[in-house]
């Protein structure tokens, strides 16, 4: 189990590889913008945020849907693809930005 | 033990566009499986059917009479070769061998001429190659079955020879389904065959019902 546990992992992060430099810039945007206004762009970082997950979700789709195939047959679906690596960057968008509004004075 | 895997009463349409309609098709641990058919007839969308990856209005896919909906989540019964290359391109040689925790050794044994690429990128590779190495996974690979679309169409006739070798060799541990048009190697090697024609599959006794089928050609 623990074998298989860390199989899974490595496939997903495989995957997260993708398009992980792409989400990282835009969190990074959005860090530096949200350090300049505070509190006030919240909501529209998150909204952006949302938005270009989605762009990202439909260009992986589209140009890397052959792929899927290799993860499937491994026993990964593309349900848990998506969920746990969206869900993982989003997560990790909202902490970067919490910390982004314990620094700043 | 023997296994079973059956698939029916499916029903697939893309608009007003009747593609399958009156399908069954049975095939079973130890044997290999073939299924022609010309272009359009629906051989894809059938096996992306029994994998679960593609929806239909209706089907039934059972694994020794239990109904299993979605295999691609059970790699332990079935795996499937797209007919293009699915592995991403940035994995060696080592990792993919490492994912489906198979040992290198024995593709070098059969494929001298891959003995190299261990560390290489699967993109490194040449077209062929990197074909080679996708089919060498899914048949060796441990599963129950295995669907494999057009798994001769990108190689070599040494190579087809060898592919073929190892799938009469690998039938003792599981069942195949194999569609091509290099239709010829699939009735070399296949226990039985269908036909899927007009939504319908029909099971072919021998080469004559293949031409009567409007598939084979009378001068082989």
């Amino acid at each position: 189990m623990p074998l298989k546990f860390f199989h899974t992992i490595r496939l997903l992060l495989t995957f997260y590889k993708s398009f992980f430099l792409a989400n990282l810039l835009i969190t990074g945007a959005c860090m530096v913008l949200f350090w300049e206004y505070g509190l006030s762009i919240f909501k529209v970082l998150f909204w952006f945020k949302l938005v270009t997950l989605w762009m990202v979700f439909q260009f992986i789709r589209a140009y890397k849907s052959k792929e899927f195939y290799y993860y499937q047959n491994l026993g990964v679906s593309k349900f848990v693809l998506w969920a746990t690596t969206l869900g993982f960057d989003f997560c990790l968008f909202l902490f970067l930005l919490i910390q982004v509004h314990k620094l700043n004075p | 033990m023997k296994h079973e895997l059956e698939a029916d009463s499916i029903q697939l349409e893309f608009g007003l566009r009747p593609i399958l309609s009156d399908v069954h098709i049975g095939c079973e641990t130890g044997k290999i499986t073939g299924l022609l058919g010309r272009n359009g007839q629906g051989k894809t969308c059938l096996m992306r059917i029994i994998y679960g990856d593609l929806r239909a209005a209706g089907s039934s896919v059972r694994f020794d009479n239990r109904s299993v909906m979605q295999a691609f989540k059970r790699p332990d019964l079935l795996r499937y070769l797209p007919q293009f290359n699915f592995i991403p391109g940035s994995l060696t040689v080592k990792r993919i061998f490492s994912d489906y925790r198979m040992d290198f050794g024995d593709l070098e044994k059969n494929f001298p001429e891959l003995g190299a690429k261990y560390r290489s990128a699967i993109s490194d590779l040449s077209g062929g190659q990197r074909r080679l190495i996708e089919i060498y996974i899914i048949i060796r690979s441990k599963s129950r079955f295995a669907l494999l679309d057009e798994p001769f169409s990108h190689l070599m006739p040494m190579q087809i020879e060898k592919v073929k070798e190892m799938l009469l060799e690998e039938k003792k541990n599981k069942g195949f389904l194999l569609t091509d048009h290099l239709y010829l190697h699939i009735t070399d090697i296949a226990d039985s065959i269908y036909i899927l024609t007009d939504g319908k599959t029909h099971l072919a006794k021998n080469d004559a019902d293949i031409i009567s089928l409007g598939y084979g050609t009378p001068d082989r």
